[in-house]
């Protein structure tokens, strides 16, 4: 009887320690991996930022949102070769920055891997949901596109426009409105006094500054960009007359700023009528590591 | 026979006793311990590796002088707690298109926390960075571990 009893406890004494040490181990290892997961995590977080910071910088853009305000700084041309520095630099992830827990890739929207300077400049930026597209023609950054669909335009509250022009300055009448020369013709002209009774009316402060720091600012700010208007800046340099050609409408263009390359630094303010917009490249960047992926688009 | 039973018995409780203890005071506290400063050393280095990309201060460094780069990492080490080591390498490489592409090592700085001897203990960390105008691509690998 006694024996037993011994047994008995002996045997409860170890159940307990076992129940303890099985207890301790598991969530030692739990808390062992979720701690792999958050290091995990948090590197697939680091390196993806990292390369969509890059691809943006190599783009020599930079993009600024606060609420309904989306603000694009951009120089023109573009005064590398764009699509080297992009072949490059996916280059350089692959040889110097992956390592065999890690996976970097660049995908359509299929989900297939693509290279990188493959991406369509003619599609740049589009900004989410409304599709409202921010672009050049190609890589030499010559012309600047705004494109919108006619039922998405309405998303779109005003646009200002600030361009510095780097190397030029006027070959206009940037003062005087009567004048032959004056700089603010527009021809063809869909420009309106308000945007009453306009189905497709854009609000459009635009400026632009020549080298000389003169600064001359459009009397118009209302535009039917159901049609199309025009105007062609006279800019000179030392040794060459241009035109800057602007153009407003017709939709789906909104906005298109021939450069005819002259080199500029432009700011334009988006504001839409929702703070419920986000801005893509079209490339989907895929960071993979043995716990964990980010897939989403730039 | 009843004797030999016993003793077996007991050998075998004493053992079983005496790795379960050991269990239990050594290998989950210290694990357990090991797993979190390698979160903290992580968060840190890549928390201080966004500060100097996002501030553009990398993509600064090519083209500066090597003394000056060598005392401003200097500086970014100080950020870490007087607990934590830190090594920061910056590697700087020109591109060449190919077939093959391949990078040029054009320049690579260290700098290290003082009084810092390295343990095996260590959690790395880089960041990339791209310098537009020189058309440089860089590479900041940083080593971090407890004193």
């Amino acid at each position: 009887m006694k024996g037993m009893f011994f047994t008995a406890i002996t045997f409860l004494i170890f159940l307990a320690i076992l129940t303890y040490v099985h207890a301790s181990v598991y969530n030692n290892v739990e808390a062992s991996r979720t701690v792999a997961y958050k290091i995990s995590a948090q590197r697939i977080y680091y390196s993806w930022l990292d390369v969509s910071d890059d691809v943006n910088t190599m783009l020599n853009v930079n993009l600024y949102r606060d609420k309904e305000l989306l603000q694009i700084n951009d120089s023109l041309p573009a005064t590398e070769d764009i699509e080297d520095l992009l072949d490059l630099y996916q280059e350089f992830i692959n040889q110097k920055y992956k390592d065999p827990t890690i996976e970097i890739n660049f995908e359509n929207i299929d989900g297939n891997r693509i290279n990188l300077s493959d991406m369509s400049p003619d599609s740049l930026f589009t900004i989410k949901p409304m599709n409202i597209v921010y672009s050049y023609p190609d890589y030499g950054k010559n012309e600047l596109i705004i494109e919108s669909d006619p039922s998405n335009f309405s998303f779109i509250d005003n646009i200002d426009v600030y361009i510095k022009l780097k190397n030029v300055e006027f070959d206009c009448n940037y003062t005087d409105s009567g004048a032959p020369d004056y700089c603010g013709k527009w021809a063809p002209d869909a420009s309106v006094s308000s945007c009453s009774g306009v189905t497709n009316c854009l609000t459009l402060n635009l400026t632009f500054e020549d080298s000389n720091n003169n600064i001359f600012n459009f009397e118009e700010n209302y535009f039917d960009v159901d049609s199309r208007s025009t105007n062609n800046l006279g800019v000179k340099n030392v040794t060459a007359n241009y035109f800057i050609k602007t153009h407003v409408g017709s939709l789906d263009t909104v906005l298109h700023i021939d450069l005819q390359n002259v080199i500029l630094e432009s700011t334009i303010n988006i504001k839409f009528n929702t703070t419920d917009f986000y801005i893509d490249l079209p490339s989907i960047l895929n960071v993979t590591t043995p716990f964990a992926k980010k897939v989403d688009f730039i | 026979m009843k004797g030999f039973a016993i003793t077996i018995d007991a050998i075998i409780a004493l053992s079983l006793a005496a790795l379960m203890f050991a269990s239990i005071l050594t290998v989950i506290p210290e694990a357990s311990i090991n797993n979190y400063n390698k979160k903290q050393l992580s968060n840190l280095g890549n928390d201080i590796l966004a500060v100097m990309d996002g501030t553009g201060r990398l993509s600064y460094y090519v083209g500066q002088s090597s003394s000056f780069i060598q005392e401003d990492l200097g500086h970014y080490l100080t950020f870490l707690p007087q607990t934590f080591c830190g090594n920061i390498t910056l590697k700087i490489y020109s591109g060449n298109i190919g077939p093959p592409t391949s990078f040029t090592l054009v320049d690579s700085y260290s700098n290290q926390t003082e009084n810092c001897a390295k343990t095996n203990d260590i959690v790395k960390v880089k960041r990339m960075f791209i310098n537009y105008e020189n058309q440089r691509y860089g590479l900041t690998e940083f080593d971090l571990w407890l004193r």
